[in-house]
């Protein structure tokens, strides 16, 4: 009934790049580590092209013999001409909490210069997808769409869907850490006898991969970091990206003029609308976004700021927030009942697997300082808020102090950053390559979260892998503006033509 | 031993053999002497199996050629006309090629055509490839194939024709030595030196048959003339296709 | 059995050396992949990196939005001399339409049977499509409504393909060539080494010595053959590196022509080597000339080419795929898909392949017989 995780325990996911639903992997046969894992055609949704898939068995825990194995499910995209059998490019799927598997389709099109001739390795991180992946059933729409979070007890409830999803699950979730799962890609790697891999993360799967470099160096040729996560930072500093983003959207609106007569002052009316959410949430009847019958919706600001957070990801969508924010002032909600049903995201994300890594890696190394300075942002506040109830609750083991330290290596590393992203801005790649030898930095002005996927760096990360140096790339493409006019009216990036007035009109009655 | 006996043969319209029977013996050259069109190039090809004849047969050695031609051929050497030299072969490749062909092994076939080759004088073109030639070394080449395999019966088609002196002079000495040494040697011309020079025995035909046969002394005797050829025209009764 | 080693040999020596006929048959077998790859090398790239479509925009300042998006795609207007032959004319009153979510209309005018602007046509009409969707989506979206609600059904395909069987046409033509080599690599040798030795008087001589003309014909096919079989391998090895230097992962698939392919179409191709052979031969034997028999030849030779057209254009019936040459390029397709091989029909079609050998042979051998052919009376 009372969905608390989605919104109070910050728990959203960082990346909505990736939004494939359900999972179509044919049955598998069961294999042991000491041999070759057998190899299955299989499909994914979204993706027309023949997979092969397979598992092979990890021991949940290192240490405690006794804690029992796990199935780790793997998908090879096969490359269209075998020129490197011996090399892959691995890919990390973000979320945390996403199955790289079910978004195959996502990373085949991201990779498509790179698959030519090599091939695509997709592993279910465990805790994800077909690797024990860790869920709790979370409130539907009409549920989300009633909450009440200003007058609900959010700690209380908070604490109690964390016990229940706690007791579904009834398992250590230390055995779910980042350093833990980066073992069992080393070995899905030797037991299909890659000799050497090209690392693909994306937002939370750069974490992932930096710390598979890090225990792993010689098996990493190149590594690819897009929507970087820097190892020394927590996701909780996500707020200030947030506001950033949103800035610069209405800095872009505000230099426009169409968009500045059409939406005066938008920073403002944001404030004004947050402000009056505040004081009393608007509570009123809408249709619901796919059955059309009537449901209640209780607008505060947690869920307005949520999906205009979860909108500022993609240029289609941030096109509608200047719209969303002038119709709720006047008391129109239809845009923000569209934007909900839009991150809406089914059970795609592994929730239980995304507080593991966040409750080992994020929440532990929080300070006075770091939560001062976290807090200051809306969005980060609330993370905190949020972790702070449930991870006490989770008990995961926080990781040694080591893995905080950036990575310092020679690798080739390309990162690479969208200079509008609500999720990792620009300055965290800087962060993360602070020690690094051999990396470069490209950043595309006007990409949001993933660049691969909107820009043309999907050649460029091709070109990197085969050159296995950064060196020489020309980014200059990258600079290309990708975004997209905003729309004035609910028809569309032209305000309403005054027939009388406009000069474009003439001759038009004939 | 050859002996042809009354073959027939049509050809188109033609009966390009009438009847025709002759032998020719072992030790002693025969010439088959007649004008153009007489059927000498026929009767050969029909000795040879390559041609059937409508009626009549022919025998070498006592074996029949249509009944036997494998057996019959083994003991027969060719001299075509026209030559019929692989160009791209060498002399010694296609010497020894047909010395093969006709039974021999290997090394035999080797040896026989080192040895053939010598005889003929043929070491300084015998590893040239045949192409450009001159006519000497073609007939040379073909007579090389003809006898390389030692056999009874040595059949030549119009040997001197486009030979100079000296080239004449050696298929003469060569004639003579396979004569001595016991072969039978048929061969058809219409030159009239040639056969009166060579030939032991001499069957003049026409038109398909034989008119007389003897040696050229007998023939000349027989018509009183002084010459073979003399006697030659009055035996068809024209001059017809004769060359001096 | 000895004759015909001894006949054997001499045809592949003294067909060895007519260097002629021996380049023109090579310059078939490397000539031809390397050309086919130079050709599809070309044509990848148009392909691979369509270079940006420049056209004609009237009226664009009225559609910006439209015009940026066009221009995403790589699709825009411009007054350079390569402009295609396209206009895109954006209606006077689409500010209107669109802001009262009417349809607004855009005209392409464009001739569609030029070849050249089709592939361009349709870029832009997707173009447009795409970005009807996209704005309906948004439009949906921003009342309130789930775009998901106009994908009534979620359409996945599992395709079947593997990466080196989506390269259906292109395999068919690599191996339209493959097999055309055992006929055309040593058809000059054919030509030659028949109606050529009847001309040269050489085949009465031969003849006339104690052996068959069975032997005679069985030498002479199975020298050029032999010549057939050289060519094919040639052309296998050529073609393996040559079709791996073109980039055909651009498009999607792969052509990987491996040891184990080349070993399976010498062993498919040795009957039909044979066959071909037979069949040169016997047609040579029946024209009266070298001349006539070329021409002969050339025409005969239609007929197989136009069953391993059947097969690579895949314009035959159900029939078709069990006859000779036709069957046997079909296993060489599906063995580079990776498919499994039609046994029955390639065991059928190879014994057809080898009865045709016999067939054509004895024919000929009973030529030989006759005074007419030999002498050309």
């Amino acid at each position: 009934m009372h969905s608390v995780k989605k919104f109070k325990l910050g728990l959203a996911p960082l990346s909505i790049l990736f939004t494939c639903l359900g999972m179509n992997v044919a049955v598998l046969a069961d294999t042991h580590i000491d041999e070759k894992p057998t190899l299955t055609p299989c499909y994914v949704e979204n993706l027309a092209d023949r997979l092969l898939c397979g598992s092979i068995k990890r021991p949940l825990s290192d240490d405690k013999a006794n804690a029992g194995e796990i199935d780790i499910h793997f998908a090879i995209i096969p490359a269209i001409k075998q020129s490197n059998p011996t090399e892959a490019v691995l890919g990390f799927a973000g979320g945390p909490g996403q199955s790289a598997i079910e978004l195959a389709a996502i990373f085949n099109r991201n990779l498509r210069y790179a698959r030519e001739n090599r091939d695509i390795l997709l592993v279910d991180q465990r805790g994800t997808g077909k690797s024990y992946k860790l869920q709790c059933e979370s409130d539907d729409l009409v549920a989300q769409f009633a909450f009440n979070d200003m007058t609900a007890d959010l700690n209380g409830l908070g604490k109690e869907d964390t016990l229940r999803c706690k007791s579904e699950l009834n398992i250590d979730l230390s055995y779910f850490s980042t350093p833990i799962a980066a073992k069992d890609f080393e070995a899905v790697r030797k037991a299909l006898g890659y000799k050497g891999l090209h690392l693909y993360g994306v937002s939370y799967g750069t974490r992932i991969a930096q710390e598979y470099t890090r225990q792993f160096p010689d098996a990493v040729l190149t590594s690819t970091l897009d929507g970087v996560v820097p190892m020394q930072q927590s996701l909780s500093a996500i707020g200030s990206a947030i506001d950033a983003s949103m800035a610069a959207l209405f800095t872009r609106c505000a230099s426009d003029k169409a968009c500045t007569k059409q939406f005066p002052n938008l920073d403002k009316q944001l404030e004004v609308l947050l402000t009056r959410l505040d004081e009393a949430p608007a509570k009123i009847t809408v249709r619901h976004p796919r059955t059309h019958e009537k449901v209640q919706l209780v607008v505060t600001r947690l869920k307005l700021f949520s999906a205009l957070r979860m909108a500022l990801y993609s240029h289609s969508t941030r096109a509608l927030i200047p719209l969303t924010i002038k119709q709720a002032l006047a008391g129109d909600y239809s845009p923000l009942v569209g934007l909900l049903s839009s991150s809406d995201m089914n059970d795609s994300m592994a929730l239980g697997m995304h507080s593991a890594i966040v409750c080992a890696e994020d929440w532990p190394r929080l300070t006075a300082a770091s939560r001062q300075q976290y807090g200051q942002n809306y969005f980060g506040k609330l993370m905190i808020e949020g972790l702070d109830v449930s991870c006490p609750i989770w008990q995961a083991q926080a990781v040694d102090e080591r893995f905080y330290k950036p990575l310092n290596n020679d690798t080739p590393t390309l990162l690479l950053s969208g200079g509008v992203d609500p999720a990792t801005p620009p300055k965290w790649a800087d962060l993360t390559m602070v020690e690094m030898k051999n990396a470069r930095h490209l950043i595309a002005p006007t990409a949001t979260h993933g660049v691969v996927s909107q820009t043309c760096a999907a050649k460029l990360v091709s070109e990197f892998i085969n050159k296995k140096s950064a060196e020489t790339l020309d980014a200059s493409c990258l600079e290309k503006n990708n975004t997209k006019q905003f729309f004035m009216n609910l028809n569309g990036a032209i305000p309403q033509v005054d027939v009388s007035n406009d000069p474009e009109k003439k001759g038009d009655n004939s | 031993m050859i002996s042809v006996n009354n073959l027939t043969k049509k050809i188109g319209s033609v009966n390009a053999l009438n009847g025709l029977s002759f032998s020719a013996q072992n030790g002693k050259i025969t010439g088959l002497l007649g004008p153009n069109g007489a059927g000498k190039t026929t009767c050969l090809r029909t000795v040879f199996g390559l041609l059937k004849a409508d009626s009549g047969n022919t025998e070498i050695d006592g074996i029949d050629v249509a009944k036997d031609p494998m057996q019959a051929k083994q003991q027969l050497g060719l001299f075509p006309d026209p030559c019929g030299l692989y160009e791209r072969l060498t002399p010694r490749e296609y010497v020894e090629f047909f010395a093969q062909l006709s039974g021999m092994d290997i090394d035999g076939a080797k040896e026989a055509t080192t040895d053939v080759l010598s005889k003929l004088k043929m070491e300084d073109i015998a590893d040239r490839r045949c192409q450009g030639f001159s006519q000497g070394q073609h007939m040379k080449t073909a007579l090389a194939q003809a006898i390389v395999h030692k056999p009874t019966n040595i059949i030549l088609d119009e040997p001197t024709r486009g030979l100079d002196v000296m080239s004449t002079r050696i298929l003469r000495d060569l004639l003579q030595m396979l004569k001595e040494q016991g072969h039978c040697v048929l061969f058809s011309s219409h030159v009239m030196q040639e056969v009166a020079a060579l030939c032991d025995h001499v069957v003049v035909m026409a038109k398909g048959k034989v008119v007389a046969e003897g040696s050229p002394e007998s023939l000349c005797e027989r018509t009183g003339k002084q010459t073979l050829e003399e006697a030659f025209i009055e035996l068809i009764g024209s001059d017809e296709g004769i060359a001096a | 059995m000895k004759l015909l080693t001894v006949l054997f040999k001499k045809e592949v020596l003294d067909a060895g050396r007519d260097k002629r006929s021996v380049m023109a048959g090579l310059y078939y077998a490397i000539g031809s992949p390397i050309l086919m790859c130079v050709l599809f090398s070309i044509m990848l790239k148009q392909f691979a990196s369509p270079d940006e479509l420049k056209i004609t925009i009237s009226n664009a300042d009225v559609a910006p939005s439209l015009i940026q998006y066009l221009d995403a795609k790589e699709i825009k207007h411009s007054t350079d001399e390569d402009v295609k032959a396209i206009t895109l004319e954006i209606s006077e009153n689409y500010r209107q339409k669109m802001s009262e979510g009417r349809s607004a209309q855009v005209t392409i005018i464009a001739d569609k049977s030029d070849d050249k602007l089709r592939k361009s046509i349709a870029q832009l009409e997707r173009s447009l499509m795409q970005y009807n969707s996209e704005i309906a989506s948004l439009r949906l979206l921003s009342r309130g409504i789930d775009p998901t609600v106009m994908r009534a059904v979620n359409v996945q395909v599992n395709d079947q393909a593997t990466p080196e069987s989506k390269g259906g046409m292109f395999l068919g033509i690599a191996t339209l060539s493959i097999v055309l080599t055992l006929f055309y690599a040593a058809m000059n040798l054919a030509i030659d080494t028949s109606a050529g030795e009847r001309e040269r008087n050489s085949l009465a001589l031969l003849l006339s010595h104690p052996l068959s003309s069975m032997q005679i014909v069985l030498a002479k096919s199975g020298a050029i053959a032999t010549y057939s079989m050289l060519g094919l391998a040639l052309i296998l090895v050529v073609s393996k590196f040559a079709y791996a230097m073109v980039p055909w992962e651009q498009l999607g698939f792969s052509v990987n022509l491996g040891i184990d392919f080349i070993l399976l179409c010498m062993v498919i191709g040795l009957p039909i080597a044979l066959m071909s052979a037979s069949l040169q031969v016997f047609v040579s034997f029946m024209a009266k000339s070298f001349k006539e028999a070329q021409t002969y030849v050339t025409m005969v030779l239609f007929v197989p080419m136009g069953l391993s057209m059947v097969t690579t254009y895949d314009i035959g019936t159900e029939v078709v795929q069990w006859l000779p040459i036709a069957a046997q390029q079909h296993a060489m397709i599906e063995f580079i898909k990776g498919n499994p091989l039609p046994v029955p029909q390639l065991v059928i079609s190879t014994i057809v392949t080898l009865l045709l050998f016999a067939l054509f042979s004895w024919l000929s051998s009973r030529m030989l017989k006759s005074e007419k052919v030999v002498f050309g009376l």
